[in-house]
């Protein structure tokens, strides 16, 4: 593998400053959508709240069937006379003001627990992905001029106090981009969701990973899209909302140089997380066309010699292609000009007149040819 | 990240794709898309050579955006923009044509055919602008 390149940090105004970071190990994770999108998907199941009909609902009333012989289908029927409730079906799915079919329970199945080590994976893989530009504009983030990606700044971005400061910063990093994204993007929910206090919908900005928290949370919290993480809680729906990778991170100084003791590189295992090394790729050469160019490859593929190949032969037909006739009856060209001499004959061009006339034709010839010679030459 | 693998994540999952009813390519819109089709030889994201054309805003010249090599990681910087205004649409198509062939031969026609096609657009709106106000 290639010497790991630096990452520059940058200053709260966008400068880049002396210091150089190597990138963290993580950032080489293999960068896998299924395993992200799967355990996003199992990850984000365990904040949900049970909810069920009343398991009385449908069955508070005494009703039994009335039996065969009575010219009515046989479901349970309400007992009793005096009001229009009585003698209607009940109990039965199909009936008005009976049980729903296969009523809701609270004890559903609501959460699930999922496996740390894939859970290790996803987070990995969610942080390879968000260093590569391609995938965080495939996302919809705008960082056509943000500096670098991954994006790193000083930790003094770690002690604002101010939302103002805080958005003077994102303005400087020309992040900002990326909350007036959010902002135009609000939109009233489609849905009951409305009023469930979830009225509007809006995407999401750039997520601030920290190191300590001298501020930055409360600075940053009451801008929209933005979301802010502890390198050391980093959470995998924060970091691939909806499943999908490529989430915008802007890491202070000190956040992503923990990253390496927190997932460990190739040659050092985590020192925070127990028995965890980082995930490696299948292949050790992704790009296609420098494998399939590599002298490995090019050693055992077999070559087809190129002279092998022929074209097809096109057929013609020989009775009106002369050429091919005659290769395969020499005589017909003999034939062929006794047919025409034949034909002279029958159209009589041996008359003296034809002579003259061919004198005459010749001449003319002469004279247009001499013309168009006087033409030329005078250009 | 190779190209290979970003196409690979990207190939069904993109803010840029596009997709109809009825019409069985999905299309994308990335600023580096010659064709606007969401494929691995036309992607602008995943494609180091990727090239783009588009309308300068006087609506006249062609803005030719050409990839840097080794700025991957640095979106700022990542990108040339040339602007082509001299020559009028025959002469504009032609620079492009040739700017583009120095940069990626297989693209030089295709950005002409859409610098052609986006001269075009502009001059027809005009002519209709024209119209409806004589």
């Amino acid at each position: 593998m290639a010497a790991r390149p630096l990452v520059t940090v940058y200053s709260d105004k966008n400068e880049a400053t002396q210091t150089q970071i190597k990138l963290p190990a993580v950032f080489r994770a293999p960068i896998r959508p299924d395993v992200v999108s799967f355990i996003h998907d199992q990850v984000s199941k365990n904040k949900r709240q049970p909810y069920a009909v009343s398991t009385e609902a449908g069955h508070q009333t005494s009703a039994e069937s009335w039996g065969t012989g009575r010219a009515v289908a046989r479901i349970p029927r309400v007992r009793g006379g005096g009001t229009h409730r009585s003698g209607q079906g009940a109990f039965g799915n199909m009936c008005r003001g009976g049980r729903m079919f296969a009523p809701t329970k609270v004890f559903r199945r609501w959460h699930r627990k999922v496996n740390v080590a894939q859970k290790r994976y996803a987070v990995c893989s969610a942080i390879a992905a968000s260093g590569v530009p391609a995938l965080l504009q495939a996302r919809g983030h705008v960082v056509d001029k943000v500096a670098e990606i991954p994006f790193v700044v000083s930790d003094k971005v770690e002690s604002f106090r101010k939302t103002k400061e805080a958005v003077s910063f994102l303005r400087r990093a020309n992040l900002w981009d990326d909350i007036e994204k959010v902002y135009n993007s609000k939109k009233i929910r489609a849905g009951v969701g409305k009023s469930r206090n979830r009225r509007f919908k809006q995407k999401l900005g750039p997520v601030i990973v920290y190191g300590k928290d001298s501020g930055v949370i409360r600075a940053f919290r009451n801008i929209p899209g933005v979301s802010l993480l502890h390198v050391e809680r980093l959470n995998l729906l924060k970091l691939a909302p909806g499943g999908h990778l490529g989430r915008l991170i802007v890491w202070t100084e000190s956040a992503f140089n923990k990253l390496d003791s927190i997932f460990g590189t190739y040659k050092a295992a985590s020192e925070l997380k127990k028995g965890f090394t980082l995930p490696r790729a299948k292949m050790a050469n992704p790009d296609f066309g420098r494998a399939i160019r590599s002298e490995e490859i090019i050693k055992a593929v077999r070559r087809v010699p190129r002279s092998s190949v022929k074209a097809s032969k096109v057929h013609r037909n020989p009775l009106k292609k002369t050429k091919l006739m005659v290769r395969l009856n020499p005589y017909s060209a003999v034939l062929k000009r006794a047919a025409i001499l034949s034909q002279k004959k029958v159209q009589n061009l041996d008359h003296p007149n034809e002579k003259l006339i061919q004198a005459a034709n010749a001449k003319a010839n002469v004279a247009r040819k001499a013309k168009t010679a006087k033409k030329t030459g005078k250009k | 990240m190779s190209n290979d693998v970003a196409w690979q994540v990207i190939r069904n999952n993109s803010a840029f794709i596009r997709r109809q009813r009825g019409i069985q390519k999905a299309f994308s819109r990335e600023p580096l898309n010659l064709k606007g089709i969401n494929s691995p030889n036309y992607n602008g994201l995943t494609n180091a050579k990727a090239i783009g054309v588009t309308l300068a805003e006087d609506n006249k010249s062609v803005v030719v955006t050409v990839k840097k090599s080794g700025k991957k990681n640095l979106p700022a910087k990542s990108l040339i923009k040339t602007t082509i205004k001299r020559g009028g649409a025959r002469g504009i198509i032609k620079s492009v044509q040739g700017l583009v062939k120095g940069r990626n031969a297989r693209f030089a026609k295709l950005a002409a055919r859409r610098a052609s096609q986006l001269l075009r657009s502009v001059q027809r709106s005009a002519k209709i602008a024209k119209k409806s106000s004589a």
